[in-house]
């Protein structure tokens, strides 16, 4: 053979392979496709609140500490352990070494302190938790592994708060601020987190088409370390049409589907071979709000009828189709959560004997129109209201059902006298405290939301809630957020209907799926696994 | 000038009523359990607190630099959001557009030749269904046949793999420009069911006016001595009479494809295309008060100038307008 051509065979026989070692390399990534209705496509976790934002920020960003399944409190994730001063004012945290943001750079206290004055200097997202507790300037960075956060006041739940803290790469912020309203630091690098990432979590962001899609790809470098049949390449579809989405899923184009499709919607895809649907119970209170106020709900008589008329079962088994029914404000799943109070059960004679005490006659109960408001669109929340007013007309109330948008709804929330009779309303924890469940609920501090719509004043449970918030020791601060738990639903402060479970659909190949029950964490793709 | 004056006069308009919207933008965009403080320190770095003639004033300003203020879902400024999303309703606009005068045009031609025949029967038939179906049904049932059994065409999107690289947002296009052959037959195949859908109303409405107008041309003086005199028919048709009859097709046309740009919401919703329709409504149902104002101006500004190319285009048709000038 000449040389020419064996010159050109050797070639090509390299091509071939080279081909071959590309194919089969691309052969074997893992991809996972999740598909959702909701829109937002925010990165920056100074930003983010629902539950697509907060999925993306848990994918691309570390926190200094992680919840648990079982519900208790956070474990050490990015912060190994932390100290506590004797006033509870001080905590200091020892950082893991060795982490790497994504541009191969070391996380450090720098960046720990930078993130949360960015968090409270552009105070928006979850910087509510920390309004009056922290300031700019309050972390303080003691050497590049350990950093101290010096709170304004005692914050019982301020290890829980801290799972909505991600941190980012000061460096790469910095390199790309633009001019803003915070003086050296620019916009804060806003603009460049509208499409990007600064963080260390286990995904990067490879693409984004606005309204379309969100690529991941796994950061190889990541601090965890990866096994065989972890996800490789996240499609994150936004499908608006919940129809297109279970046809989808059934068709085997989606291997993971969002939480927000109605039970018929995963009841269907349950009945399709290769398709399963699963259940976690979730940190979620569904209730119906009393505008304690408002007559005839200022009676606790009426309220606590109201409780004893409805059909808490019908409600769980027909309408929610499982889920537990919830034993006071606080989900049955929450740490602190107190199991021996009040539970209501549905006992129309218990109801007419407190209608009976109520400083309302029967004539005078019988004329009012009892106004019930749910969030446009939400069927359940449709059905709940026709139960309710036919469970009332058993003790001669009238029910009026009327949808609003989410938007009026949170207009009606803030003044007593704009807030109807009932508001149903879901309720679901943003970090493992009791006291996003009682403080958010009977605090007229925090009055003026959706969360506080019942109006519900009692200067003992202000007191409780209070003295919670600046008690260091968990098990006296478990024990004073389950008194407020004895006493409000002593005094039926509002409708405690269920804690619905959180549903999603799957390919059957998706393994070790986990939900640690707060919002957008069971998004973390970095737990799933494909088995071929 | 009246142009200029229409999108001043729409500016003006929907400014004042997207303020007046139920909710509070601050509220919705911070979360529900964000403090009075947080609620009322947005508010300010809005400018909400402002009298709304500042605001107003602050917002033109803003509009002559390319900004149009805050997007409370996406928390970027609305200008870029439309940017990205423009495209891709203008990428389905316009094909459904082509789709309909391409089809309507010759079936109403048709329909008007063999006026009161089968042929015509049939395209009255359908001109009807056309405009009566619901396009989300219409959209449903095409995804059935042809996604879901048959498996010819995708159910959604506008693309299975990575887009080609963006010069225009069209994707058709850039793939074009890119060379990325695959990626081209892709997103013409992701076209292709929801520009239908989309096409079928205007598509019926045409036949119709085509149909009406042809009759009417056919029954003239200068048409029956054209054929009397032996002019091909083709000639006779598509030269004299369809020129003729094209100049209320034509406004028609103009019309609908304003009208579909805001109105393809149903179509992006249901084939899950990323468009500028869909980011309106969503924008309206969150209360995005600064999305629903750019949306609005950049379907007034779609309108203003269809309308401008319709005008000229009359010129070109019609002589006697043109003289007129």
């Amino acid at each position: 053979m000449n040389k020419p051509i064996r010159f050109i065979l050797v070639g090509l026989v390299v091509v071939l392979l080279g081909g071959l070692a590309i194919g089969v390399a691309h052969a074997e990534e893992v991809v996972l496709t999740y598909v959702t209705q909701q829109e937002t496509m925010c990165f920056d976790p100074a930003k983010s609140i629902d539950e697509t934002e907060l999925g993306n920020v848990f994918n691309t960003y570390d926190l200094l500490v992680y919840p648990l399944e079982t519900g208790e409190a956070p474990v050490p994730w990015l912060a190994e352990s932390w100290d506590v001063s004797g006033d509870g004012l001080t905590y200091t945290f020892h950082l893991r070494k060795g982490v790497l943001f994504h541009d191969g750079t070391e996380l450090t206290a720098e960046d720990v302190a930078f993130s949360m004055d960015r968090m409270l200097r552009i105070n928006m997202g979850f910087s509510w938790l920390w309004t009056g507790i922290l300031d700019p300037g309050d972390v303080e960075v003691i050497d590049p592994y350990t950093v101290s956060f010096h709170l304004n006041k005692t914050f019982g739940p301020f290890i829980a708060t801290l799972v909505q803290f991600g941190i980012v790469n000061k460096d790469l912020i910095m390199a790309n601020m633009k001019e803003g309203e915070f003086g050296e630091f620019g916009d804060y690098g806003q603009e460049y987190l509208e499409t990007t990432v600064a963080g260390s979590g286990p995904y990067t962001v490879e693409s984004v088409e606005l309204g379309d899609r969100i690529i991941f790809r796994k950061f190889d470098n990541y601090w965890r370390g990866w096994e065989e049949g972890q996800i490789d390449k996240v499609r994150w579809l936004i499908i608006p049409e919940a129809a297109t989405m279970v046809v989808m899923m059934k068709k085997g184009e989606a291997d993971m589907s969002e939480q927000w499709l109605s039970p018929e919607a995963f009841e269907d895809m349950a009945a399709t071979p290769g398709v399963v649907v699963k259940e976690n119970p979730q940190m979620q209170l569904f209730f119906l709000q009393m505008n304690n106020q408002k007559p005839p709900f200022d009676d606790v008589n009426v309220r606590k009828a109201i409780s004893y008329a409805f059909d808490y079962a019908t409600a769980i088994e027909a309408i929610f189709k499982g889920g537990a029914q919830a034993e006071g404000s606080v989900p049955v799943l929450m740490p602190g959560h107190n199991p021996d109070i009040t539970v209501y059960q549905r006992d129309i004679e218990k109801a007419r004997e407190y209608l009976a005490k109520s400083k309302y006659s029967k004539e005078e109960l019988k004329a009012m129109t009892i106004t019930y408001v749910y969030v446009y669109g939400l069927e359940i929340e449709r059905k709940i209201g026709l139960l309710l007013a036919d469970n009332l007309t058993e003790i001669d109330f009238n029910v009026e059902i009327r949808s609003e948008l989410w938007g009026r709804i949170t207009d009606m929330a803030t003044k007593p006298e704009s807030t109807p009779h009932f508001t149903a309303i879901y309720h679901t924890a943003k970090y493992p405290s009791p006291d996003s469940h009682t403080y958010l609920i009977y605090n007229p501090k925090a009055w003026g939301n959706y969360i506080s719509m019942s109006w519900y004043e009692n200067p003992e449970v202000t007191e409780l809630t209070d003295s919670a918030r600046t008690t260091a020791d968990t098990e006296e601060r478990y024990r004073l957020y389950g008194e407020v738990q004895r006493i409000t639903t002593d005094e039926a402060a509002a409708l405690f209907i269920a804690n619905p479970v959180l549903r999603r659909a799957f390919r059957d190949h998706v393994k070790d799926y986990r939900y640690p029950g707060i919002l957008g964490y069971d998004l973390v793709f970095y737990n799933l696994k494909i088995e071929k | 000038m009246y142009m200029v004056l229409v999108l001043f006069g729409v500016s003006l308009l929907i400014f004042f009523l997207a303020r007046v919207m139920p909710g509070d933008p601050a509220r919705l965009a911070l979360g529900p359990e964000a403090t009075q403080e947080q609620v009322a320190s947005l508010r300010h770095k809005l400018g909400l607190d402002r009298p709304l003639y500042t605001q107003y004033y602050v917002f033109l300003r803003g509009l002559f630099k390319g900004e149009l203020g805050m997007s409370l879902i996406t928390k970027r400024d609305v200008f870029k959001d439309l940017i990205q999303r423009l495209p891709a309703t203008l990428e389905l606009v316009m094909t459904a557009m082509l789709i309909a005068i391409l089809g309507g045009i010759p079936l109403g031609v048709l329909s008007a030749l063999h006026k009161d025949r089968t042929i015509d029967q049939i395209s009255r038939i359908f001109a009807f269904a056309g405009v009566s179906f619901p396009r989300f049904w219409i959209g449903i049932m095409f995804q059935i046949a042809f996604a879901y059994i048959l498996g010819l065409l995708p159910i959604t999107g506008r693309i299975s793999g990575d887009p080609p690289t963006r010069i225009t947002g069209l994707y058709l296009l850039d793939s074009l420009i890119a060379r990325d052959f695959p990626a081209f037959v892709d997103s013409f195949k992701h076209l292709l069911l929801p520009s239908l859908t989309l096409s079928l109303s205007p598509l019926a409405q045409i036949t119709r006016i085509t149909r009406a107008n042809m009759i009417e041309q056919l029954r003239k003086d200068y048409s029956i001595v054209m054929r009397t005199i032996g002019m091909p028919e083709v000639v006779n048709i598509y030269k004299y009479m369809l020129k003729n009859a094209f100049t209320s097709t034509l406004t028609v046309i103009g019309l609908l494809t304003g009208w579909m740009i805001g109105n393809a919401f149903v179509i992006e919703q249901v084939f899950s295309w990323p468009g500028m329709a869909r980011y309106g409504v969503n924008s309206v149902l969150r209360n995005d008060f600064n999305a629903v104002v750019g949306v609005t101006l950049v379907i007034a500004v779609g309108y203003v100038v269809i309308n401008l190319i319709v005008d000229l285009l009359y010129g070109y048709l019609d002589p006697r307008i043109r003289l007129k000038r």
